[in-house]
């Protein structure tokens, strides 16, 4: 009877957690991203994709990786009906206009393409049965690289201000809802040039190409859009008693000692690669809220009877007051980097790059040209229309399996009080 | 010294005009392969439009194989897996413009140039190509920077002798284009100051293609002898060469079917009209040496004759039309020939754009395409099939828009 008991507690640790009703995902949900973004790094659609299997994982959600660098509002929308429709998605998270002709004192982003071309894509995108638009703001540029010849880097993200403004109040009226990338993206800049130095850069070569630090960024204002709550996990242990809890995904395996076993089937984020490098996430965490807003993985320890305690987490220690640790660390920001979570997370997270991959090199290869197709060759329609539900179920398929990678887990927490 | 001369000859055998039927053989596809010039589909179009029209070879065909930015080795990379399907019989090959990166010519670019040369006659050769005509790049236009026009004029001439040298020693043919481009384009620049070949410079318009065009033919060997008719007004009489069939010959009118066209010469909207190839036939001896369409009158008993071909009239000295006057120069650029010319030529455009996507991005993801979705190969190669069809039916549209056009001359002396 014990077994079996355990054996459901496990179960129900290790099942997705169901879906929140004001979480603006569902089961099942194909969720397009499509920014002015390399689409062949791994930034924002890999890092929301990872977010969705592993820290607040959705059943069966599948995501479509559509971006494409210098790719402004009117650009994209002439390429829904190649590129985005074959897919079918029933989200779309889209962020354009960081490049649309910015040349003077006012945006033509702002004057001409983002009024002529958004409200056209929202309804593009509502005529494809995409449920849930989320419009979000471009981001913002940075000083380091940024080269024009009619403004400087300050100039433009006060146009790129004003783009933003306009496309909340054209979300709105088209009943999108809206993710502001500049604010985040430009409070982030300074924070992390302070921790890393004035030559830690956003956007590459020519500050038009998010790196993984600033598509870090990108993808927090969208999860927190998306109604994303945080809360990935809580561990509560009672020193006293020898007794551990967790919140659903985090099974309690053992507890003896102050030493607590867990089984976990919902991941923190984890932040890899070199800090030092902009083509990281590694950096870029500190420098705005993605661990307190997104990335909560608390640690609440009661009991305790010294002022401090060392906890150690996989092979990484860390000392805490006692009175921090009553009221619960967040062991995803004290241990970033350094989690026991990060070889499996990098395995899924590599999962997913080289499915968005394939899902790139088929719209820029083969979708793209639909109508070349019909001139190549007018009597094959049939053989196109086959091989693109074939590559769309493929894909499906492989989303699926993206799945099963997120295997359960297993960690050790150590607490000792320090004298 | 004996190798030094055998190279020589080698070289001078290769830029002789050989006959036409010693270079294109029945039934040839001919590909014209190159960089984004080749691509513009204009040269290639008028190589296609002489090999339909002008001095037909029964059943011979053209394929534009151009590739926007390529390289010489972009065509040793697509010929084993591109080229090598049609089956093409020749090849003409114009690279240089962007092997030479808009530089002075160097060491190292020049020798990459020669051994991608070298390499890429190879691959042709493996995959059984019968004729090779190796073409030297044509030249720059840039009319607002005359210093880098010179400067880059001398690398693409430069990277065009290293092209004579290889094609010499490799046994295969050469088109010298730029030199006789950059002869044309003298003489344009000597006619005004404002001359200009049209397009951008790089990619230059219908004139620039016309130059192109003319190298590539007269390395094909065509003599350049489209027709000839000749009356005997005395007589009532008129013979044709083959291609020209004298329907009728009475007090000086003269009605022929012709299958064998002249090449017709336009004047274009929205280009320079020194852009056109009506224009381009100033500085090229192209209706000298590749479009004789003769008309020759005996039996003219008066000084001068009136000729009226169509709905043009020309006047000539009895002693030109004695002797034999052109009318595919005179007649321009209206003639009889001119409404079917352009209906092939569109004909033949539209089979030469079909070969951008086929040739250029399918060919070249198919293999990754079935190794991305292999349960998906056998509708890939049926994809590749249909491309192939249509390839061949709008080839095919073309040739047979190559109809008999009935046409008259009426030769009047005048007082």
């Amino acid at each position: 009877m014990k077994f079996l008991l355990l054996s459901a507690a496990l179960l129900l640790a290790i099942l997705p957690a169901p879906s929140r009703a004001d979480l603006l995902v569902k089961p099942h949900d194909l969720v397009l991203v499509s920014a002015e973004a390399p689409p062949d790094s791994r930034g924002l659609s890999v890092d929301i994709a990872a977010y969705f299997l592993m820290c607040q994982p959705v059943e069966g959600i599948q995501f479509l990786n559509a971006c494409q660098i210098y790719d402004g509002i009117e650009a994209f929308m002439k390429r829904i009906d190649t590129d985005i429709a074959p897919w079918h998605p029933t989200v779309a998270l889209i962020s354009h206009g960081v490049g649309d002709g910015v040349n003077n004192a006012q945006s033509r982003g702002t004057t001409y393409y983002i009024p002529t071309y958004l409200g056209k894509t929202i309804d593009e995108l509502k005529q494809l049965s995409v449920r849930t638009i989320v419009v979000g703001s471009p981001g913002c540029v940075d000083s380091l690289n940024f080269h024009n010849d009619h403004v400087d880097a300050k100039a433009w993200n006060d146009n790129l201000a004003a783009v933003r403004d306009a496309e909340r109040q054209i979300a709105a009226k088209g009943g999108a809802a809206f993710a502001d990338l500049f604010t985040p993206m430009l409070d982030a800049i300074p924070k992390a040039k302070a921790l890393h130095g004035a030559q830690y850069s956003f956007g590459g070569a020519d500050a038009m190409r998010p790196s993984a630090n600033s598509q870090l960024i990108m993808a927090y204002a969208f999860l927190k859009s998306l109604g994303c709550d945080g809360a990935i996990g809580t561990i509560s242990v009672d020193l006293a008693a020898n007794k551990a809890e967790g919140t659903p995904g985090q099974a309690i395996l053992s507890c003896q000692n102050g030493t607590v076993e867990i089984e976990s089937s919902r991941y923190p984020f984890c932040f890899l690669g070199d800090p030092s490098s902009p083509d990281s996430t590694a950096g870029i965490f500190p420098a705005f809220p993605f661990n307190d807003d997104l990335n909560r993985y608390l640690l609440v320890v009661k009991g305790l009877a010294a002022q401090r305690a060392k906890v150690t987490w996989g092979n990484q220690s860390r000392e805490f007051a006692a009175a921090d640790l009553a009221r619960g660390v967040n062991l995803a920001a004290a241990f970033a980097a350094h989690t026991p979570f990060d070889n499996q997370f990098r395995k899924v997270q590599d999962a997913i790059w080289v499915r968005q991959l394939q899902q790139y090199y088929w719209i820029r290869d083969f979708f793209h040209y639909k109508s070349d197709y019909q001139q190549m060759a007018p009597d094959a329609a049939a053989s196109v229309d086959k091989i693109s539900t074939a590559i769309v179920e493929d894909n499906r398929a492989a989303g699926n399996a993206l799945a099963a990678l997120v295997v359960p887990v297993r960690h050790t927490l150590k607490i000792e009080s320090l004298p | 010294m004996k190798s030094r001369f055998l190279l020589l000859a080698c070289a001078l055998l290769s830029t002789l005009p050989l006959r036409a039927d010693s270079l294109l053989q029945p039934n040839d596809l001919v590909a014209i392969a190159g960089d984004s010039i080749t691509q513009q589909r204009i040269y290639s179009v008028y190589i296609e439009d002489y090999l339909l029209m002008c001095q037909p070879v029964p059943g011979v065909r053209a394929l534009q194989f151009g590739f926007n930015g390529a390289p010489i080795n972009n065509l040793r990379e697509r010929t084993p897996f591109a080229l090598a399907y049609f089956h093409p019989n020749v090849v003409t090959m114009m690279y240089g413009f962007n092997d030479g990166q808009y530089k002075p010519l160097n060491d190292e670019r020049a020798k990459a140039f020669r051994l991608g040369t070298i390499a890429t006659v190879d691959a042709l050769k493996k995959i059984g190509l019968r004729t090779i005509i190796v073409g030297s790049p044509s030249c720059a236009d840039w009319v607002t920077n005359p210093d880098g026009r010179k400067m880059y004029n001398t690398t693409l001439g430069s990277l065009g002798e290293i092209s004579r040298e290889i094609a010499g020693q490799e046994g295969v043919n050469f088109a010298d284009v730029h030199n006789s481009m950059a002869a044309a384009l003298a003489r344009g620049d000597a006619s005004s100051p404002t001359y200009t070949l049209g397009g951008d410079g790089s990619h230059v318009g219908p004139a620039g293609h016309l130059m192109i065009a003319y190298g590539f033919l007269k390395a094909m060997g065509f003599d350049g002898a489209i027709g000839a008719i000749t009356v005997d007004l005395a007589a009532n009489k008129a013979e044709g060469t083959p291609g020209q069939k004298i329907i009728s010959c009475q007090d000086g009118v003269v009605e022929i079917e012709s299958t064998r066209y002249p090449f017709c010469l336009y004047k274009e909207p929205n280009i320079p009209d020194t852009a056109t190839t009506l224009d381009a036939v100033k500085y090229i001896p192209f209706n000298q040496d590749l479009n004789r369409y003769t008309l020759t009158v005996h039996g003219i008993h008066a000084p001068r004759a009136r000729v009226t071909w169509g709905s043009q009239t020309r006047e000539f000295a009895a002693a030109d039309l004695e002797s034999g006057v052109n009318l595919a120069a005179t007649f321009t650029p209206d003639n009889p020939f001119s409404a079917q010319f352009a209906k092939v030529h569109a004909a033949a455009r539209a089979q030469q754009d079909q070969e951008v996507f086929l040739t250029k991005e399918y060919m070249a993801g198919v293999e990754g395409f079935k190794k991305a979705l292999p349960s998906q190969s056998e509708a890939f190669d049926q994809l590749l099939k249909n491309g192939f069809d249509q390839h061949r039916s709008l080839s095919d549209a073309a040739a047979a828009l190559v109809i008999p056009i009935r046409h008259s001359l009426k030769i009047e002396p005048l007082p």
